[in-house]
């Protein structure tokens, strides 16, 4: 994963008994999704901090 | 211990290879796993004790196998088993008498019991959110949950995570010396150096006693 220079990466080393997840930032193109919607596309990765989700692009779009 | 298992700011392990999502490959792997659920009563770092493995057995035997080094160990510290008997288990069943014994049928309401380590105990606090801090250049024998890379650095507290049971005790049966956890930041050219960007940050929950004021 790539990240522009102007990123400030926050690293949380779980040392003791408090775990911890990553909230995806949200994706482009998911506008007007319902919360299930959202949550279907939030991949295990993305929670760990590791990637990024990529904008998301309807079926229907051209 | 300055062993193997800390290998925080370690180079040469190479890329992660991400396995599929399976919590369990195999049977075993479900066993240890309840097994060590069910005798752990209280805080998650009883009988946490891996760390004490061989070095080449810790990076090769897996998680499942490490949790599997750490019920063998507090199987011997109790007495139910010898080292003979590890060695050699056959007709190995008969010994109970005077250890709880948990039946099947016990077991998954045992899991549905949940319970934090947190605990709700007044104790007064050594530090405040915003002090400076420096880690202690402590370098203890046993299990200690104070990872090397930190020893010695400046942060500042950013929050206090309550009070818990200490695991550098807790793990060795040594009671629980209840105090303050909390969560400290660290510039990260503080702890990696020139190498890394001068705007990242690192955090890292840190128990009241690794820690002193920064003068």
């Amino acid at each position: 994963m790539t990240l522009e220079e102007d990123v400030e990466v926050h690293v949380w080393d779980s040392t003791a008994d408090l775990r911890y997840l990553v909230i995806p930032e949200r994706p482009q193109g998911t506008e007007g999704m319902t919360e299930d919607e959202l949550a279907a596309l939030v991949t295990r990765d993305s929670m760990v901090g590791v990637e990024k989700l990529k904008p998301f692009k309807s079926e229907t779009e051209v | 211990m300055n062993g193997i298992h800390d290998m925080g700011g370690m180079d040469g392990f190479g890329q992660v290879q991400p396995q599929d999502s399976e919590a369990f490959h195999e049977l075993w792997e479900k066993q240890i796993f309840v097994a060590n659920r069910l005798v752990r009563t209280e805080s998650l770092n009883e009988g946490r004790l891996s760390e004490s493995m061989n070095p080449v057995e810790y990076l090769s035997w897996g998680y499942f196998g490490r949790s599997l080094h750490s019920l063998e160990r507090k199987a011997l510290r109790t007495g139910l088993v010898t080292e003979e008997e590890l060695k050699n288990p056959e007709g190995r069943l008969a010994r109970v008498e005077g250890f709880p014994v948990i039946r099947a049928e016990e077991v998954e309401a045992r899991f549905r019991t949940r319970r934090g380590s947190r605990i709700q105990v007044e104790v007064p606090p050594k530090f405040q959110v915003g002090n400076r801090v420096i880690v202690k250049n402590e370098h203890p024998r046993g299990h200690t949950r104070c990872p090397r890379y930190f020893r010695g650095r400046q942060g500042q507290v950013q929050r206090d995570r309550g009070v818990w049971p200490f695991p550098d005790r807790v793990a060795h049966g040594l009671g629980d010396k209840l105090q303050h956890c909390y969560s400290v930041r660290f510039a990260a050219t503080e702890l990696w150096g020139s190498r890394a960007d001068p705007k990242d940050r690192v955090y890292a929950d840190l128990f009241e006693d690794y820690l002193e004021a920064a003068t």
